[in-house]
């Protein structure tokens, strides 16, 4: 499904991405994990479109993608949903998912109105529907993110830290609607920094560190490989 | 129901207007009707779209030399040709686009108004358009002259109407979804597939051929043409005086401020340096006091007075 090979990205003479290859299939999860400035989120922007690469190639179903501005890459499958929410504050719930079914998959009518509200369901976000992107709380905000990208038919869909300030029970429920998600016609990337919940969702773990791959496993491998403890697991995160 | 019934009681009182009024007031209602017009047309793109153009009286004046030209030129009716004039207007918009859409924020604005110059030179110079002094209605003979005032108003009410109507439907449609959502933030439009150029273009080519077809029914009943008063500047005050204090952003907004405008230059046309005087600081005091001007401190009145109703 998604093809990374050799990507790079630097910024004057710091080198945030730097030869990162990796392939993720439909119906797999791939965890990214790394410390604070490791590249993650750089990767997504790189993969999202909305940096431009400095070297590699991304190809979704062996078409090339790298040079394809952030807005076609939706329309192709690449949905994303980012760290910091970046809700629309006059726009309704529902008027954000319907214009992610409409611009990013092209979607009408009932198709629309079924991914729509499929979207809401899956995000628990059906009571809020009304609501403007002003009126949420930062944990509805998170869950549109999501819905968002969902609404828009993804094939690859990166989550950005998206448990950032859930309670233990809602990182439970997070991990079983991803686990939910995974179908053969979606890749999904997911950053995140709560290794368990990583390690419950993913099927492989890409370790990142100074924007480049550590190691890429099983979550058992990579969860016992020194470096790894070392690096992220001996740090004061949650492990 | 109620909101509904107003509404089309006071269409139906402006369609019928011609025959109660006498023609200077006529002629002050169509005037009104072109503003409104225009204002609607610049608010669809600086409102809803966030182009600021100041360079409208452009296509105002592009709009107006349409209609002449194509009545001289070709078999068709004056009426016809305000649909026309419209068509001419947005593919000269759509030609332009390209160049305009590589400007960004205040260099778009200076494009706009290069433009704009550029539009009324051309026209000045050009014989096929009569030059400096301007071309007469070689069409004047097929319109009737004791209908001329009427047929022009109801000219000037369908272009204003249909304009408030089609920005009405644009915003309840998906692509007034796409155009609020990259005017909140255009990234996170582009991350949901929403393809900045291309909503930009439709509402600037809607915006121009609106502002064109609004200019030949200005102009119609003026039976002539010259580049000086198609391609005035005043067009420019007017419509950005007009949108701004009504409300920008706001479908009632061009209508609250055309009466405001109308109010002020009939009471103060005595002294045109008054005029303006009062014309500038109305649009001081409104941006200080109402940052979302008549339309907004009249949203704001109807909601406290709707609160106060519901509470027992």
């Amino acid at each position: 499904m998604l093809e990374v090979s050799d990507l790079r990205k630097s910024f004057g003479r710091l080198t945030v991405v730097d030869g990162v290859s990796t392939t993720v299939a439909g119906g797999e999860c791939l965890g990214v994990m790394g410390p604070n400035g490791a590249g993650k989120s750089t990767l997504f922007d790189l993969l999202a479109g909305a940096t431009p690469v400095d070297g590699g190639t991304i190809r979704l179903d062996g078409r090339d993608v790298t040079g394809l501005p952030p807005e076609i890459r939706v329309q192709a499958g690449i949905a994303r949903a980012f760290q910091i929410p970046k809700p629309f504050p006059t726009l309704s719930v529902r008027e954000h998912l319907v214009l992610a079914a409409s611009a990013g998959q092209g979607l009408r009518g009932a198709a629309l109105a079924g991914q729509v509200d499929e979207a809401l369901e899956r995000t628990g976000l059906g009571d809020k529907a009304g609501r403007t992107g002003r009126e949420l709380r930062l944990l509805d905000r998170k869950r549109l993110e999501l819905a968002k990208a969902l609404a828009s038919g993804p094939r690859v869909l990166l989550l950005d830290e998206i448990s950032g300030g859930l309670t233990e029970h809602e990182v439970h429920a997070l991990v079983d609607l991803i686990r939910g998600l995974k179908s053969p016609g979606l890749a999904i990337l997911w950053i995140e920094h709560i290794a368990h919940a990583l390690k419950a969702a993913s099927d492989r773990i890409l370790m990142l560190h100074l924007g480049r791959k550590v190691i890429e496993d099983i979550p058992d491998t990579v969860t016992r490989d020194p470096r790894v403890r070392e690096l992220y697991l001996g740090q004061a995160h949650h492990a | 129901m109620r909101p509904g019934i107003l509404l089309a009681v006071a269409v139906v009182a402006l369609v019928l207007l011609p025959f109660g009024a006498d023609r200077g007031m006529l002629f002050l209602a169509s005037e009104i009707l072109v503003v409104v017009a225009l204002s609607q047309a610049w608010n669809l793109l600086a409102g809803y779209g966030g182009l600021l153009s100041p360079g409208h009286h452009g296509f105002v004046g592009i709009g107006g030399y349409a209609l002449y030209v194509l009545t001289r030129d070709l078999p068709v009716h004056p009426y016809m040709a305000i649909p026309l004039a419209g068509i001419v207007t947005a593919v000269l918009g759509f030609l332009l686009a390209p160049i305009l859409f590589r400007l960004r924020e205040v260099y778009f604005a200076v494009g706009m108004w290069v433009a704009a110059e550029i539009f009324r030179i051309v026209v000045m110079r050009w014989d096929y358009t009569g030059g400096a002094a301007g071309l007469p209605l070689a069409a004047a003979r097929s319109l009737n002259r004791e209908w001329m005032g009427a047929s022009a108003y109801w000219l000037a009410l369908a272009v204003a109407l249909g304009a408030t109507a089609l920005v009405w439907a644009l915003m309840r449609s998906n692509f007034g979804l796409r155009l609020r959502a990259l005017k909140d933030d255009e990234l996170a439009a582009r991350s949901i597939g929403v393809a900045p150029h291309r909503v930009r273009l439709a509402v600037f080519v809607l915006s121009v051929a609106l502002t064109g077809m609004a200019g030949a029914v200005s102009f119609l009943s003026a039976l002539f043409i010259t580049p000086v008063a198609a391609f005035d500047i005043n067009w420019m005050v007017t419509i950005v005086f007009v949108t701004i204090i009504g409300g920008i952003g706001r479908i009632s907004g061009p209508f609250l401020g055309a009466a405001l405008y109308f109010v002020l230059r009939e009471t103060l046309a005595f002294s045109s340096s008054w005029y303006l005087v009062a014309l500038g600081a109305t649009a001081v005091l409104v941006m200080l006091v109402m940052p979302g001007g008549l339309a907004g401190a009249l949203d704001r009145l109807l909601s406290r007075k709707s609160t106060m109703e519901t509470q027992p």
